[in-house]
C-alpha cells in the first residue's frame, strides 16, 4: 500500500475516485499514448466513457464508440472531459450532502434571472477558475437545507452569500486536491461572492468554458469551468 | 467539566454548522475566522478540540497548525482537520504535525460527533 493509502485508510476517508488515476495517467503518458491505451483508460469507466463520446458527437453529430470518440478529440480534449466530471461529482456530492438535495444535470436551463455569483481561482500547473450560481431569490431554500427551516433569518439574502461561499470552497476544495492528486499541483484562491444578471465568463483564447447547468427541486444551479488546457 | 471545542474556518455557515451539530451535547462552542485569530483564541480559550480548515486567510490550516504545535500551552490540544481539500501532500503535512482526525468537506454532523465522542467526554445534555 503507498503511503497517501495508508493515510486515506488511517483517517478513515473515502479512495481516490477512479478518475483521479485516469487523469494522472493521461498527464505522465501525455502524447505517447496511441489512441487504443486512451480507449482502455476511459471505457473502464460507463459515465465517463459515455460522456467523451456525448463530446465528441457535439462535433460530428454520428454514431460512435469510444475508440473513435478518443481518435476524434485527442488527448488534450480528454484531459479537459476528464477534469469536467471530476468536478461535476464534486459538485454533485456536495449538494447531495450538505444540503440533501440530488442535482439533476441538465442540457439547457432558462439563464436570465438575477444570481449570486461565487467565483474561486485555481492557480499552478493547473490553471483556472470556477464559478457557481444560484438564483438570488433560493436564499430561504439554500439556507433552510444547510441550516435547517428555523435557522432562515427574515432576509436571508445576506447569508446566502455564505451559503455560496462555502460551498463554492468545498466544490472547487476537492476539484483542486483531485488534480493534485493526478499530479496537477495547484492553490486556491479565497472565493468572492457578488450579485449580478446575465454573466458570461471572461474566456482567453487559449482557454476552454465549459457550462453545467443543474436542477435542484426546482431550481437552477450553474457551475463554469474555464481552464487552460494541459499540456500532456 | 463539559468540553470545550474552537472551530477555526473563515465561513460562518461553518461555525453555525458546528454549533447547531452540538446544541444538544454538553459543551462550549468557540470559534474564530482565521488562522491567527485561531491561535490567539486557542491561547485564551485553551480547547479541549480544535477543528480546522485549511483554505483561509492570513494563515492557512497547515500554517495555523505549526504554529499551534510550535507554542508550548496549546502544542498538546487534539486537532481534527475539517477541510476540503484531502490531497496527498495536505494529509501528510497534516499528518506529520499529528492530527487527531481528518474530515473531508462535504461532511455530515454525524461524523463530526462520532470522532469527537472518540476525542473527549462528550455527553448529551441532561
Amino acid at each position: 500500500m503507498n503511503p497517501t493509502d495508508k493515510l486515506i485508510q488511517k483517517f478513515q476517508l473515502a479512495p481516490l475516485p477512479g478518475n483521479v488515476q485516469r487523469l494522472g495517467k493521461l498527464i505522465q503518458g501525455g502524447f505517447a499514448q496511441n489512441a487504443d491505451e486512451i480507449a482502455a483508460l476511459i471505457k473502464a469507466d460507463a459515465a465517463l466513457s459515455a460522456q467523451v463520446i456525448a463530446v465528441a458527437q457535439r462535433k460530428r453529430n454520428v454514431e460512435m464508440e469510444v475508440e473513435q470518440a478518443v481518435m476524434r478529440l485527442g488527448v488534450t480534449a480528454i484531459t479537459l472531459v476528464v477534469m469536467s466530471e471530476l468536478l461535476m461529482n464534486a459538485v454533485t456530492k456536495t449538494f447531495s450532502t450538505m444540503l440533501n438535495a440530488p442535482l439533476e444535470k441538465r442540457e439547457e436551463l432558462f439563464e436570465h434571472v438575477e444570481e449570486i455569483l461565487g467565483s474561486i481561482r485555481f492557480s499552478g500547473r493547473a490553471s483556472g477558475q470556477v464559478f457557481l450560481r444560484v438564483p438570488a431569490t433560493c436564499g430561504a431554500w439554500m439556507i433552510g437545507r444547510f441550516l435547517g427551516e428555523e435557522s432562515v433569518p427574515e432576509d436571508p439574502t445576506e447569508m446566502l452569500g455564505d451559503v455560496v461561499g462555502e460551498l463554492l470552497n468545498i466544490v472547487a476544495g476537492n476539484f483542486k486536491s483531485n488534480l493534485c492528486d493526478a499530479g496537477l499541483n495547484c492553490d486556491l484562491s479565497v472565493p468572492s461572492i457578488v450579485r449580478r444578471m446575465g454573466f458570461k465568463p471572461e474566456v482567453g483564447e487559449d482557454q476552454h468554458h465549459q457550462l453545467m447547468a443543474f436542477l435542484t427541486d426546482g431550481l437552477p444551479v450553474f457551475l463554469d469551468l474555464v481552464i487552460t488546457p494541459v499540456s500532456a | 467539566m463539559s468540553p470545550k471545542i474552537l472551530t477555526i474556518d473563515d465561513s460562518k455557515m461553518v461555525h453555525l454548522i458546528v454549533a447547531k451539530t452540538f446544541e444538544t451535547f454538553d459543551c462550549q462552542i468557540v470559534s474564530a475566522a482565521d488562522g491567527a485569530l485561531g491561535v490567539e483564541a486557542a491561547l485564551r480559550e485553551k480547547p479541549d478540540l480544535i477543528f480546522l480548515d485549511i483554505t483561509m486567510p492570513v494563515l492557512n490550516g497547515i500554517q495555523t497548525l505549526e504554529k499551534i504545535r510550535g507554542t508550548p500551552e496549546i502544542a498538546g490540544t487534539p486537532v481534527v482537520m475539517l477541510t476540503a481539500e484531502s490531497d496527498a501532500q495536505r494529509l501528510g503535512a497534516a499528518d506529520a504535525l499529528k492530527v487527531s482526525g481528518y474530515i473531508s468537506k462535504p461532511f455530515k454532523p454525524a461524523q463530526l460527533v462520532e470522532l469527537t465522542k472518540s476525542l473527549v467526554n462528550l455527553q448529551a445534555k441532561a
